[in-house]
């Protein structure tokens, strides 16, 4: 320490270049100011560490870097009783895939990236608007709490999103009303997908072309998507609208924007005005501080509230870390024969949104929705075919990879989650970084709703894979007892009470005026199963018009036809 | 050294590791004796080629070095090395000749009863590790991939419509 801020330097620092960190650092450059973004992680080359063109492409999910994953601990996850046995994951090639009763953590559990661009790397692309009702659980259904702002005051920035990361989707009109058409026109459905539609036709389900941030035509530079279908292991050609070629390509054109990746920021110190003055962060090993007249954090549901508590800022509601929502996932995988290239197309090209709204499910509070999901589940080459779909070893083992291979149907279904008070993030009481900043800990246990949606979505899934003819049921993952979020919310929710919320409607902490957060961190709900990037990318870029007082005013519904 | 990603060989070790800890320190003892050979290389070359066999569109899972990248992934000292040790003392614990030089017939009845053992024991935690490992580094290799509707990666042609 004993580093002399460097006063007057930038107008505003922004914490995390994820979605929301990128999009409020394009809207603050375009209102003039100068901006600082510090990121804790690296930056990625699309050319040199997405690995699509190599021969063992299939070897590499999305690269992992040198500070491209964030710390972090688990405390209690739930157990898992015999009376909800089928809503365990197993696949034919590796079996069940939990041997106890403990919920387990999958992988890293909490799936995310730290770099520029952040999760929206290695994200699928789902581009998707809030069901209007799902802003309003706490009014209409008494569960979760309502958020401070209107669909018609959010919709003018869902627009302004859809048009700088190129969305493409359909126009039909449907409950998420809208001011002006997507900026491309729906991509073509993929085999899987024109599978998933017939099936549902028959079971009287709507399915349609799902909104992707992925381009369907050359836009903004950028090359149209050539459907290689592994948008989740880093798009090398761009057309994929992840953060780093949309917003921040942008913002860092306007030579307002200055960006420091590998560095992390390890305090936000509050004035005796309420103000947050400064922030300190690690750059080359060494300890900076920079002042901040302006502060907006976005650094995601996990490490946002854990800057927060570290720092003992912002909490005179007690609800930072609380209300954590993690990713309610289904997805049942078969064979169907007559089915060919399962892996070619756009991953998660059709979308059922029947069961979205929250009162959708009988006896449910709380909506979800179902997608083609086989390319996103990884059915993109043989090697997924051989570990997970087909069993035993041998010739029989080789025959039956060749048989199956591009036969693979998916349905994945995404469901809403209510907070509860078992599923928070705090402080990790013994762990610490290199920095010594104490590691957060997840805390989520699933709840009696969470519970019903899954077997509502587990049964919908299976009896879709039957009307499509898959035969034999090769997979099925579930987070009923595996941990693996990558969409999480919550933990610094938004409301008009300072007594039980964080920030305001447009962001702003009510401790500290000075100070906003622009990441999922302030859902007050999850949403019935929508990808929440393109709602975040709303309101981060609300948040930085409210920074510079310029808030758009809501949109008018159109008349209906 | 194998190209097995970085996460992948988290994956590998994270398997590995749950292995030793759910067994615990109660292995068979003769697994522990210098007395039974291990020979790695060969034995786990007849072992991936009970698993990835030749046949007429593809070559043996050896011929693709399969064996060799697996041993890349298991440094001196290492769990993995631990359990491919045991593994293969496991596979040569015949009272006859080495697994590597029994008739196939022989070879493929040893590798069945091991998809069935108990979990917790080193024949199935064995076979399903190295079964995993196997498949993967086999069909990362494009000289696996004849008979498949998959002739190039990916990128940089895509797979542009129409799909039928």
């Amino acid at each position: 320490m004993g580093v002399t801020p460097k006063a007057g330097q930038y107008d505003c620092v922004i914490i995390g270049a994820g979605a929301g960190g990128g999009a409020t650092a394009w809207r603050l450059c375009q209102h003039g100011l100068r901006v600082l973004l510090l990121e804790a992680g690296p930056r990625f080359d699309p050319d040199a560490d997405y690995k699509l063109a190599e021969p063992d492409w299939e070897r590499h999910p999305f690269p992992v870097k040198p500070n491209s994953q964030g710390q972090f601990t688990f405390g209690n996850m739930g157990t898992l009783t015999e009376q909800h046995k089928d809503l365990r994951s197993w696949s034919l090639g590796t079996g069940p895939y939990s041997h106890g009763n403990v919920r387990e953590v999958a992988g890293t559990g909490y799936s995310h990236v730290q770099g520029v661009g952040g999760s929206t790397l290695h994200f699928t692309g789902e581009a998707h608007r809030l069901h209007p009702d799902a802003m309003q659980m706490h009014s209409h259904f008494g569960v979760a709490a309502d958020w401070p702002l209107t669909y018609a005051q959010l919709e003018p920035y869902y627009a302004l999103s859809e048009q700088q990361v190129g969305v493409a989707g359909s126009n039909k009109a449907d409950v998420r009303w809208r001011s002006v058409d997507y900026p491309l026109p729906a991509h073509p459905l993929s085999p899987p997908a024109q599978r998933l539609q017939a099936a549902g036709e028959k079971l009287g389900m709507y399915w349609q072309a799902n909104a992707r941030a992925a381009l369907s035509e050359p836009y903004d530079d950028r090359p149209a998507c050539n459907y290689c279908g592994n948008c989740n292991r880093g798009c090398p050609i761009g057309d994929k609208g992840s953060t780093d070629v949309t917003f921040i390509r942008k913002a860092e054109a306007t030579d307002l924007l200055t960006i420091k990746t590998n560095c992390q920021v390890t305090k936000l110190i509050a004035g005796k005005n309420g103000k947050i003055t400064s922030a300190t962060y690690i750059e080359n090993g060494v300890r900076q501080q920079i002042e901040t007249p302006r502060l907006i954090l976005a650094a995601g549901a996990v490490q946002t509230p854990r800057l927060l508590l570290a720092s003992g800022i912002a909490n005179s509601s007690g609800q930072v870390g609380r209300n954590f929502m993690e990713t309610l996932y289904w997805s049942s995988t078969g064979l169907v024969e007559g089915l060919t290239n399962s892996h070619m197309g756009l991953p998660a090209d059709a979308i059922c949104w029947d069961h979205n709204a929250p009162d959708a499910i009988d006896g449910i509070i709380g909506g979800c929705r179902f997608t083609s999901s086989t390319q996103e589940v990884g059915y993109t080459g043989p090697i997924a075919y051989a570990t997970r779909a087909v069993e035993g070893f041998g010739l029989n083992l080789k025959r039956n990879v060749r048989k199956s291979f591009g036969h693979a149907l998916t349905v994945g279904a995404i469901g809403e989650v209510l907070p509860n008070e078992h599923s928070f993030v705090d402080l990790d009481p013994t762990r610490k970084d290199a920095t010594g900043l104490p590691l957060a800990r997840i805390h989520a246990q699933l709840g009696e709703m969470e519970i019903k949606r899954l077997h509502f979505m587990a049964k919908t899934a299976r009896a879709l894979l039957e009307q499509a003819g898959a035969d034999p049921l090769v997979e099925e993952i579930s987070t009923y007892d595996q941990f693996q979020a990558t969409h999480v919310f919550g933990t610094c929710r938004m409301g008009n009470n300072a007594k039980t919320s964080v920030v305001d409607a447009s962001g702003r902490a009510h401790d500290h005026d000075n100070l906003f957060i622009a990441d999922a961190s302030v859902f007050p709900s999850s949403g019935g199963g929508e990808a929440p990037s393109l709602t975040i990318h709303a309101l981060a870029i609300r948040a930085a018009d409210a920074v510079v007082g310029a808030t758009l005013l809501p949109a008018s519904e159109k008349p209906k036809a | 050294m194998t190209n097995l990603s970085n996460i992948q060989r988290r994956q590998l070790l994270k398997a590995v590791g749950a292995f030793f800890v759910a067994h615990g320190a109660g292995l068979t003892p003769a697994l522990g004796s210098e007395k039974i050979p291990a020979n790695l290389e060969a034995t786990l070359a007849a072992f991936v080629d009970i698993l990835l066999p030749k046949d007429a569109s593809s070559p043996a899972a050896s011929t693709l070095g399969v064996h060799s990248q697996i041993l890349g992934l298991a440094p001196p000292g290492s769990q993995f090395e631990k359990l491919l040790d045991y593994g293969c003392r496991w596979l040569n614990m015949t009272g006859g000749p080495p697994f590597a030089e029994l008739p196939p017939i022989q070879q493929y009845q040893i590798v069945k009863f091991m998809t069935t053992a108990p979990w917790n024991e080193v024949p199935r935690r064995f076979y399903e590790i190295i079964r995993a490992t196997s498949v993967s580094v086999y069909y990362g290799d494009p000289a696996a991939w004849n008979g498949l509707s998959l002739t190039q990666p990916p990128q940089p042609m895509g797979y542009p419509p129409p799909w039928a």
